[in-house]
């Protein structure tokens, strides 16, 4: 293991600390003065809800609060808009309220509120007891940033949240995991809510709930909705021509291809150098995957399950198996981490977008290239498919 | 009815070929000896495995017979026998596969053959280059570019046999010169395969089993594994990984 973590590149740790130091030295750039100070704060949570991951099973758990007058558009990132700053000061207005609890603990009275927080589909007004704050707002690969964090002591719900029926139904029917996922999911809830009903501990059985850490929840909910769609598709029959979606935000380009095939999914992710991950120099990374369950977790993090749902959820749609090959290219404009959702919506904005039809996989790669800017030759070896052995004979 | 005995090696050879690539496949006793095929659910990959009646110390079998085997089941119980230790297989009535050894008697349920995934077709494949390598050395190989890569290029042309993968900052070359291989062609062929296959198929093989590998361009390989001393023969047709351009 000595040997992996001394060669680790940034680009492909992302903040996860393999590097062995304490603090990621990346993330450690954005220190935000806070104008928060200890007291009461009464304000209103979008709603939103962290857990984080250190220390777990003992982890801080809290509510987001704000004072900002349209709290819901601080948690619905399928309506942002505009450049990585405008997404920077919609979350640094929220305050991360931080209490210790266990994991496992999931009824008592606080992890309780939590779950009817994120519960809800409307903002709740909160008041907090503000006992001590901690300056350093938060940002991950995989999670939306975080303004101020400060220890919490009195939290209490001033309102009563609304609670969907459908939810409290699987709550109370102890209704596994997987299947409450994908059964809210089907009836059109986001991934969004799915990821902070999954991170409270609401799903699975009564006993065996546990709070799960935002970051693990996030990629759980891509992972779960991902497996359970590939077992959907995979009697559909192939498309017949190589379809080409483009999307670009927030300093993220995205080139879809889909190609006649049985499913395949590949992604190549391009770090152009001065992109957030990749100070010194571009890196490109690869993964695959075909039909049957991905075992290993992806080299490239949160993202690759970010980006592989709603390519899975286009084809569900379509009715049809193809071979998925996206280019992820990301330009020195991405000079902080948002979060995976960059790459949930720029796929899925990309596959809602009007395609370009080409014969030929090469002629979809041509025409893509030109839009990149990364050069050709670090990228295109990389790509690769699996045939079959039926195209032989 | 079904009456053979055969050594442990030979028993754990065969099932584990298969299982490399499925959990059930159909075995076939015919007056040649006994044969299996099967296509991985993916459609990517083939094995064929065969022993011949002369490596069987008794091959009893009245009429041609296939039967569905749970390979993954006899596979795990075949971890137990020796290799050297005789195993003997009867097969009295379509439902029973029984296995002894020692004073071990396994008895395992048959599946209907019809509801096993229809086997595959012998392709008749054109490969320009031949190659003959001790496994094991191929083996190392393949398990050392499994660390660093997803992927492999197989290359051949006259100075030799190359087993190559990048990683992000390594990279493993694999050479064999004619003068170090068993037997080459110096056939001109560069292909790409996936580690993930590579890797199962070489359990099957260790160090002094022949391994014959026929390479194409861009093209399906054939290796094929001389196992348990030569007694059985596991052959795999792997698809290949196409690059872009």
């Amino acid at each position: 293991m000595a040997d992996t973590i001394r060669v680790v590149l940034c680009a492909k740790c992302k903040g996860r600390l393999l590097c062995g130091k304490t603090k990621c030295p990346l993330t450690e750039k954005f220190r935000f003065a806070a104008r928060l100070s200890e007291g009461d704060i009464e304000g209103a949570t979008p709603p939103s809800v962290f857990i984080g991951r250190i220390g777990y099973p003992k982890v801080y758990a809290g509510p987001l609060i704000t004072t900002a007058p349209n709290p819901e558009l601080l948690d619905a990132p399928w309506l942002w808009r505009g450049g990585v700053e405008d997404v920077l000061r919609l979350r640094m207005s929220l305050t991360r309220g931080m209490k210790a609890v266990e994991a496992s603990n999931t009824d008592k009275r606080f992890t309780l509120e939590l779950q009817e927080v994120a519960a809800s589909t409307k903002h709740v007004d909160v008041e907090a007891e503000i006992t001590k704050v901690i300056r350093r707002p938060l940002f991950d690969d995989v999670t939306q940033p975080v303004g101020v964090a400060a220890r919490i002591g009195e939290f209490k719900l001033t309102e009563n949240p609304k609670i969907p029926d459908k939810l409290e139904k699987l709550y109370y029917d102890d209704v596994k995991a997987v299947e409450a996922v994908k059964s809210l999911f089907n009836h059109g809830f986001s991934t969004y809510y799915l990821q902070k009903v999954f991170s409270v501990g609401m799903f699975g059985e009564r006993g065996s709930r546990k709070l799960v850490p935002t970051r693990w929840s996030i990629t759980a909910v891509h992972d779960i909705l991902g497996e359970e769609i590939k077992k959907e598709i995979a009697d559909f029959d192939t498309i017949d021509m190589h379809m080409l979606f483009t999307w670009e935000h927030f300093g993220n380009r995205f080139e879809v291809i889909l190609s006649p095939g049985g499913y395949f999914f590949q992604l190549v992710e391009i770090w152009i150098r001065k992109s957030f991950w990749s100070p010194d120099s571009t890196w490109v990374g690869y993964d695959s995957e075909r039909i049957g369950r991905k075992k290993k977790y992806s080299e490239l993090s949160g993202g690759y399950y970010a980006a592989r749902l709603p390519a899975l959820e286009y084809l569900r749609g379509i009715r049809k198996q193809a071979r998925v090959t996206i280019l992820r290219e990301i330009t020195p404009d991405y000079y902080a981490p948002l979060g995976v959702w960059v790459v949930e919506e720029g796929v899925r904005r990309a596959l809602k977008s009007k395609p370009e039809y080409f014969d030929s996989f090469s002629e979809a790669v041509k025409r893509a290239n030109e839009r990149m800017k990364t050069d050709k030759e670090l990228w295109i070896q990389k790509l690769g498919f699996q045939t079959t052995l039926s195209s032989f004979f | 009815m079904i009456d053979v005995v055969v050594t442990g090696d030979i028993l754990k050879a065969v099932t584990k070929a298969m299982v490399a690539l499925v959990s059930e496949a159909r075995f076939h006793f015919n007056s040649d000896g006994l044969r299996s095929r099967a296509v991985d659910p993916a459609n990517v990959a083939m094995v064929i495995a065969n022993v011949l009646k002369d490596s069987f110390d008794v091959y009893k079998v009245d009429e041609e017979k296939t039967i569905g085997v749970d390979v993954n089941r006899v596979y795990d119980v075949s971890k137990a026998i020796k290799g050297g230790e005789l195993v003997e297989m009867e097969i009295e009535d379509e439902t029973t596969l029984k296995v002894k050894f020692g004073s071990v008697n396994y008895s395992v349920a048959l599946i209907d053959p019809s509801a096993i995934r229809k086997e595959p077709k012998v392709p008749n494949l054109e490969l320009p280059a031949k190659i003959v390598l001790d496994a094991g050395e191929f083996k190392k190989a393949i398990n050392a570019a499994d660390k660093i890569s997803d992927h492999v290029v197989f290359r051949s042309d006259e100075t030799g046999f190359y087993i190559e993968a990048e990683g992000d900052v390594d990279r493993i070359e694999f050479h064999m010169t004619e003068a170090e291989l068993i037997e080459f062609n110096k056939g001109e062929a560069r292909s790409m395969f996936s580690i993930e296959y590579l890797k199962e198929f070489v359990k099957t093989a260790g160090s002094g089993d022949i391994l014959t590998i026929y390479l194409g361009n861009n093209y399906p390989v054939r290796l094929i594994f001389e196992v348990a001393d030569g007694k059985a023969r596991v052959e795999y047709i792997l698809a290949p990984r196409i690059e872009a351009e």
